[in-house]
């Protein structure tokens, strides 16, 4: 499965994460040798195979429509850009 | 007893110290951190440490102990976490440094359940970032090495927890199991690793990567200390969807009971020629043990695993691609290039901050969601996963548990495998299977290679047979007992 730089340039973008020319051209090589490794899976026969998202199937448990606590504020007493309990970001709208 | 000889002694055995009052719980936490200071810094064990919260929670164990109320064979004892295991107020960062700096508002239940039964946390274990790796050669913050050979990998990705049980620096640890990341380090380094049924334990806490597949479990020194330190942490939470609510049996009740008439299966195809021969003898070594106690061993076989390892990696780097895409550096961790615009903020804090093997999984996993790759790859791994769970299923209609390898070798050296991400890739072999089909797999130290280096065998039971796996790894580790430690260098 060749992998262009191009090619690799679009999943940096879809993956949000810059990449300098060295890791892209490391990255090409790379994924050229893992995607050529799980093409073996083509040789396996899925026909009527349902997917299988989960290992031990489980029912999604509901509970009451509660007000309960939450973090609020002290979730952001991480956050690099906190300025008065807002998160601040670059401007997104000119 | 000598100061360090204390260190050694099980979960159990040092239970019965402190209870009988001939060690306290303040004591042993100061040994702990004395051996860390020694060894630490050529071990790489620990990330951080918590030594006001460690005395003050030995402190209150001890009283509790003296006025005849502890909370169980845990109370006081000293243990650490896999560094993915959010401990509130306490750095955690998956051992990346896009998570530097991060301080946890809450802490994990698997941690929370570990001090309801008074276990004293030391601190934070190194790991391979995010999980991802099989050596903890991927940890951004420092290497971390095999007690047995300080040039060889103690595996990965639970690397810190391993080493601290092994060292000894610790009595216990929590690690986590994506694709046999307690199991395997487990092995490399002569210790107890069990990874519980998907479901079983809480992962509320645990920083994800790949969610399907992630679970908590103790690596100790002995399986006894295993089952103490599992029956702490299993059970139902509400704040895990995936969460089983399925009573917990008592571990450590079960695990002398007589196990004739077992049947434990023998995959053909984890012994394929070319197994390394002293893996393959450290497997014989358990299988005659099981036979010596009872156990009945069949042939069967397994026919996918051929399949594992890739039906894995494009599971886990999918799930894992979506799971990491909240590390933007918007609501916490560092930020880069913010003065250059929000999409600037974003790649350049994931692109500086990411670790090189963080970075390909992503992108693998980006890759095989994307439009036009998304059926070839993904949904296809995914149909391949539940034929992975129709062979386990077909197995257990004959058999009780199975036996394996852990691992196709015993530790590699240090930087042997971290240019070749396949070559890395393949150490997981004999694990992922039972991640895929969310199985219990419990490892063992069963022998040792001619350089010296211990190698684990594995028992993989039926889901939520936690007991049965344990019992007949009790069996085989009184067959065997390997009183040796490493000698360690600082």
């Amino acid at each position: 499965m060749p992998f262009s730089l191009s090619e690799i340039k679009k999943l940096a973008s879809l993956a949000k994460i810059s990449l300098s020319t060295s890791e892209m051209e490391s990255l090409q090589g790379d994924l050229k040798k893992i995607v050529s490794y799980v093409e073996m899976l083509s040789e396996v026969d899925v026909t009527g195979v349902e997917p299988m998202e989960h290992a031990i199937s489980t029912e999604l448990f509901m509970r009451d429509d509660e007000v309960k606590p939450v973090l609020g504020r002290k979730g952001l007493e991480n956050c690099a850009g906190n300025k008065d309990g807002l998160i601040q970001t670059p401007k997104i709208i000119e | 007893m000598s100061n360090v000889n204390f260190l050694y002694l099980s979960i159990w055995e040092i239970s019965q110290e402190l209870q009988k009052g001939s060690v306290t719980s303040q004591k042993l936490v100061s040994q702990c951190f004395e051996m860390i200071k020694t060894y630490n810094k050529s071990l790489g064990a620990f990330l951080n440490l918590d030594k006001e919260g460690a005395q003050a929670a030995a402190k209150a164990s001890d009283n509790r102990i003296a006025s005849g109320k502890t909370l169980g064979p845990l109370d006081g004892v000293p243990v650490g976490l896999k560094d993915m295991i959010l401990t509130k107020d306490m750095q955690s960062t998956a051992a990346s440094k896009i998570l530097e700096g991060f301080i946890p508002p809450y802490e994990a239940t698997v941690s929370l359940n570990l001090k309801k039964n008074g276990a004293v946390i030391l601190g934070k274990l190194n790991q391979d970032e995010f999980a991802m790796g099989s050596s903890n050669e991927m940890s951004a913050y420092a290497p971390c090495r095999n007690p047995w050979d300080l040039q060889r990998s103690p595996g990965g990705s639970s690397g810190g927890s391993a080493v601290a049980v092994a060292a000894p620096l610790c009595f216990g640890a929590l690690g986590t199991d994506t694709g046999g990341s307690i199991r395997q380090p487990a092995a490399f380094c002569g210790v107890v690793g069990i990874k519980p049924t998907y479901g079983r334990v809480s992962r509320f806490g645990v920083i994800a990567y790949a969610s399907s597949l992630d679970q908590v479990g103790p690596l100790t020194k002995d399986v006894q200390s295993a089952a103490l330190m599992l029956q702490a942490i299993a059970g139902h939470d509400e704040r895990d969807s995936t969460s089983v609510d399925r009573e917990v049996p008592d571990y450590a009740s079960t695990l002398q009971e007589d196990i004739t008439g077992f049947k434990v299966g023998i995959p053909k195809e984890y012994f394929a020629h070319g197994l390394d021969k002293s893996v393959e003898q450290a497997s014989q070594n358990a299988i005659d043990a099981l036979k010596k106690r009872g156990a009945i061993i069949e042939k069967i076989s397994l026919p996918h695993t051929k399949y594992a390892v890739p039906t894995y990696y494009i599971v886990s780097s999918a799930e894992a691609s979506s799971n990491l895409s909240r590390y933007d550096g918007i609501r916490f961790g560092p930020r880069k290039g913010k003065s250059e615009g929000l999409e600037a903020l974003y790649c350049q804090t994931r692109g500086e901050l990411f670790g090189t093997e963080v970075k390909r999984r992503i992108m693998l996993g980006t890759y095989v969601l994307s439009a036009g790759y998304y059926d070839t790859y993904y949904l296809r791994a995914q149909k391949i996963r539940r034929l992975f769970a129709s062979d386990f299923a077909k197995v257990f209609e004959k058999v009780d548990m199975i036996l394996a390898p852990t691992s196709p070798t015993s530790a590699f050296k240090i930087g042997e495998k971290v240019d070749d991400p396949l070559k890395m890739y393949l150490n997981d072999v004999f694990t992922i299977s039972a991640n895929l089909a969310g199985l219990p797999g419990i490892s063992l130290n069963t022998g040792f290679c001619e350089n010296g280096m211990p190698i684990g065998t594995q028992i993989i039971g039926k889901p939520f047979c936690e007991a049965q796996i344990l019992n007949a790894a009790y069996h085989v580790e009184q067959e065997l007992p390997f009183n040796k430690w490493p000698k360690l260098r600082k």
